[in-house]
């Protein structure tokens, strides 16, 4: 299920799973099926056409257009086209199209663009027309499968609620994130406070739609959504209740599943989190064994103990209608444009339709039945959403954006950076002279904007013999306090640090995680964001088994249990000499991600992505 | 002296043959004149298309009878199009709701009064199997349009865009139920608006909101179009599943398309004309090539009917 990011495979086909991450991951996302070789081949003299997809159905799309590369379908006038899908985020693809493509970090700009739903097209044009271009994403999209926004919530769970019974909705969301009681309102104390999962809307397709469904029912409303009511301090008071009981965010659904999939087997699933705003299609993939949609070589699917509920929200609920954008772009040459309506025609035609419900999507094409595995034994229901919602004007869409940002569940976070000696290797073999930690300062700085004012946010680096007597081995450079007093400093104290020496990773990890748990705060994410890019190494390498052992029980102690005062620790391994499975094991014992930078240059990237939890 | 001369006949004989030169060639950019004036070379004449019906002109672009690269034209460009223009393939009663628009007093048309019926169909309703219920209990055994679009009925109806040629012509029956006979000045503008915004999907054409209505329901609960549209999708895979039924309230109504040609251009187009693929084109809309029939009475009543609700 977690796979690290081949190199090889990323500098070929930019598989990732978040915005942008084109040769970055995180080890509980998707998207990539790890596999090191090219798998579309030559594409000798055809025409090629770059398909940028959502990461969710990147091995559908791969398969389709394996079986359409060579065949009769794919030749068009004087020669052939040949397709060649890649993983791209919708809210990542959205900004590069909006604002400027580079190919030599993104990879091929698309001809085809199949975001998840075409409320990211609209939010492209939107985005152009307000810079006075073009729009690039034509009005009525080719949809071609589908799959509706759900809460989705562990079976007892949504039996205590007498789901499906009595329905629920957002508006029960929030009234459980603010009850004092929690789940002891419902008979089971155990289950501790209700905790939702949801993505960064900014990002993330469930989580914009999410987002929609939220403010909808804030207002009653099921159409015309409009800036005056984003305005109205109900709204806004919904909206807090519904982000206080967020676990956390992130740029991708499967960080949410993965975690609630690992937990299951201990048991503690319930204590993770509550419901997760999830699409249709990923809920079914869970209970079916496979919580990231992709099997890894040798992976066999396992049920869950737990299986989950798909909710639909009384107040109406939004489907991703996965459209295929033909680019109105200055780079869309008239042949590719053909290549591409030849692959639009045979991905409508039943058989093909047929093989997006194999991969849990609703058909777009009539013709083709809705059945297996959208079941109810999959815990889906064919016969809803019984209510839709229309999905609000662009310039809604982008205000809402915009005011989340602001109304999101504030965030505490600590930055631990190695300043290790191996951090002044160079970054590349370019000219650039850049070394890692160079490049891993400039990222860490662009991160801070996404920080909002009152997010609390220290800065601690770590490596031997630090100090003025060179015994410690690591340095509190700024408290965790709010950004609006801390930003600038911590932009000059990320800018000052300098490589040092051996790298006390273990050490510094639990300190970090125990100084957070510390002062931990319920109303906010307590996060420790760490950067490395080695393996433990503080003298002694005798005890580094035990150390380990010591932290991942103290990681495991301090996040499980109905009284877990729960710190997420991020890792991103960085650079190719990163022990990436070490801190894969540290992320999970809190239930967060690891992220994979071990291509240097990918580093603003994975911290965007980083930071995209909170 | 005979030398100069015999310079200033030749340069007559050339100014002779320049002028004839330059006349020939204003007179071919000249729309008004005789012989090839079209923008592929040839003298076919210069058909648009409503959006929705582009590949009925494709077909008949392709088969020789129009010329190359139709053009698009809609309700909103009708009334002033461009002068290249020669006829128009739309739903009825377009034309005349864009000679309304061009002049209130219909003293200049700009296209002629007679159209020519290029296929039709009744207009019926596709409807969900729960909205099936819900319209048996509140319309009884046989609906009508009136009842269909009484408020009460709780179902969210796709029309179409009251801007559109095939908006306006689905949105007939309908508006019609909402005055009395086509008095506008008893008609319930806010009922029709409150109908338009029923669904919680755009009002698109027929065909798109009956694919809504089958692959994602929830948005749209009836369909109004033409018969041979909207049965085909109750017998989709889909349209099974969820119990779609094709019904049809009263009174009857048809919807045509039909071509109107450009007055003071000369268009000999009618049905007979249509190849194969071009009848294929008329039929994949839901209408039956070489039927249908306009209403007179039915544009000025619409052409106000698109003043009221914009």
């Amino acid at each position: 299920m977690t796979a690290r990011r081949s190199p090889r495979w990323l500098e070929f086909v930019t598989i990732g799973v978040a915005a942008g991450l084109v040769a970055a991951g995180c080890s509980t996302g998707s998207g990539s099926d790890g596999s090191p070789e090219d798998p579309f081949g030559d594409p000798g003299s055809c025409t090629v056409i770059d398909v940028a997809v959502s990461s969710e159905k990147i091995d559908l799309m791969t398969d389709l257009a394996k079986g359409f590369n060579g065949s009769d379908d794919a030749e068009i006038d004087d020669g052939c086209a040949f397709v060649r899908p890649y993983s791209k985020a919708s809210g990542g693809a959205t900004t590069l199209l909006a604002d400027g493509w580079d190919e030599e970090s993104e990879g091929p700009r698309p001809v085809i663009w199949s975001p998840a739903a075409s409320s990211w097209g609209q939010i492209l044009n939107q985005r152009l027309a307000d810079d006075g271009r073009a729009a690039m994403a034509a009005s009525k999209p080719v949809s071609f499968m589908l799959t509706p926004l759900v809460i989705g919530m562990p079976k007892p769970m949504a039996d205590a609620l007498g789901y499906p019974e009595t329905p629920i909705g957002w508006g029960d969301i929030a009234q459980l994130a603010t009850s004092g009681e929690g789940w002891a309102a419902y008979g089971h104390p155990e289950w501790g406070a209700f905790k939702l999962g949801k993505t960064n809307p900014n990002f993330s397709t469930s989580g914009l739609n999410a987002l929609i469904g939220q403010n909808y029912a804030a207002t009653g409303k099921s159409r015309d959504l409009s800036t005056e009511d984003l305005n109205d301090p109900k709204t806004k008071e919904f909206g807090a209740q519904v982000e206080s009981s967020v676990v956390h965010y992130g740029d991708i659904t499967m960080t949410f599943l993965n975690n609630w999939f690992r937990t299951d087997r201990s048991g503690t699933s319930l204590l993770y989190a509550s419901a997760v705003a999830v699409e249709e299609k990923s809920l079914i993939d869970y209970n079916k064994g496979n919580p990231d949609g992709v099997l890894e070589p040798g992976e066999s699917p396992r049920k869950p103990r737990v299986p989950l509920v798909a909710i639909y929200p009384k107040e109406g609920t939004l489907y991703s209608d996965n459209p295929l954008y033909v680019l109105d772009a200055d780079w869309v040459s008239a042949k590719e444009k053909q290549g591409a309506e030849a692959f639009i025609d045979v991905l409508r035609r039943p058989s093909n339709q047929k093989k997006v419900l194999d991969y849990g999507f609703r058909p777009g094409n009539p013709d083709v039945a809705v059945g297996a595995p959208i079941t109810k034994g999959n815990g889906v229901d064919p016969n809803q959403p019984s209510k839709l919602l229309q999905v609000p004007k662009p310039a809604v869409m982008i205000s809402m954006l915009d005011r989340w940002k602001e109304q999101r569940k504030g965030a505490r976070v600590l930055l631990v950076l190695d300043v290790s000696g191996s951090m002044d290797e160079p970054a590349d073999e370019g000219a650039s002279g850049d070394t890692k930690l160079d490049l891993a300062k400039r990222a860490a700085i662009e991160a801070l904007d996404e920080f909002k004012s009152d997010d609390e946010v220290g800065l601690r680096v770590f490596s031997t013999n630090l100090g003025p007597d060179e015994d410690q081995n690591y340095l509190d450079l700024l408290e965790v306090q709010p950004m609006s007093t801390n930003r600038e400093k911590l932009a000059n104290q990320i800018r000052n640090q300098l490589p040092q020496n051996a790298t006390p990773l273990y050490e510094v990890t639990q300190e970090s995680f125990t100084d957070m748990a510390a002062d931990y705060d319920e109303t906010q994410i307590n996060a420790v964001v760490l950067l490395t890019d080695g393996v433990n190494d503080d003298g002694d390498p005798d005890d580094d088994r035990a150390q380990l052992e010591e932290l991942l029980t103290t990681l495991r102690r301090g996040t499980d249990g109905e009284n877990a005062k729960p710190i997420r620790v991020f890792t991103i391994a960085y650079g190719r000499q990163a022990d990436f499975d070490t801190l894969e094991q540290i992320a999970q014992s809190t239930n967060a991600a690891a992220y994979d930078a071990s291509n240097p240059a990918t580093i603003n990237k994975v911290f965007t992505a980083v930071v995209s939890n909170f | 002296m005979m030398k100069s001369r015999g310079l200033a006949v030749i340069g007559a004989f050339v100014l002779v043959a320049l002028a004839i030169v330059i006349r020939g060639r204003l007179a071919k950019d000249d729309p008004g004149s005789d012989g090839p004036k079209r923008r592929d070379g040839s003298d076919r004449p210069v058909v648009a298309c409503a959006p929705d019906l582009a590949a009925v002109c494709d077909a008949l672009a392709a088969d020789g009878k129009i010329a190359k690269d139709p053009p698009d034209l809609d309700l909103p460009g009708a009334a002033a199009p461009d002068d290249a223009i020669d006829g128009w393939i739309t739903w009825s009663p377009a034309p005349q709701i864009a000679n309304f628009v061009a002049d209130p007093s219909v003293t200049r048309r700009v296209w002629e009064q007679e159209v020519e019926a290029l296929g039709g169909a009744r207009t019926v309703v596709l409807v969900d199997g729960t909205s099936v219920d819900a319209l048996s209990a509140s319309c009884r055994s046989k609906p009508t349009w009136r009842c269909l679009a009484a408020a009460d009925s709780g179902l969210a109806i796709g029309v179409g865009d009251p801007a559109t040629a095939e908006g306006i012509a689905r949105l007939a029956p309908l508006a019609e139920a909402f005055a009395d006979d086509r008095d506008i000045d008893t008609i319930d503008s806010a009922g029709i608006e409150d109908l338009l915004a029923g669904p919680t999907v755009a009002q698109t054409d027929a065909d798109e909101m009956a694919t809504q209505l089958t692959t994602s329901p929830g948005g749209v609960s009836v369909v109004v179009g033409p018969m041979g549209l909207l049965t085909r999708f109750t017998s989709t895979a889909q349209g099974k599943q969820r119990r779609l039924t094709v019904l049809e309230p009263s009174p009857k109504a048809t919807l045509s398309v039909v071509v109107a040609g450009r007055t003071g251009h000369d268009l000999a187009l009618t049905c007979d004309d249509l190849p194969a693929d071009a009848e294929d084109a008329v039929t994949a809309v839901g209408v039956s090539p070489c039927s249908g029939s306009t209403d007179d009475g039915l544009a000025g009543f619409l052409f106000q009917v698109q003043k009221k609700v914009g």
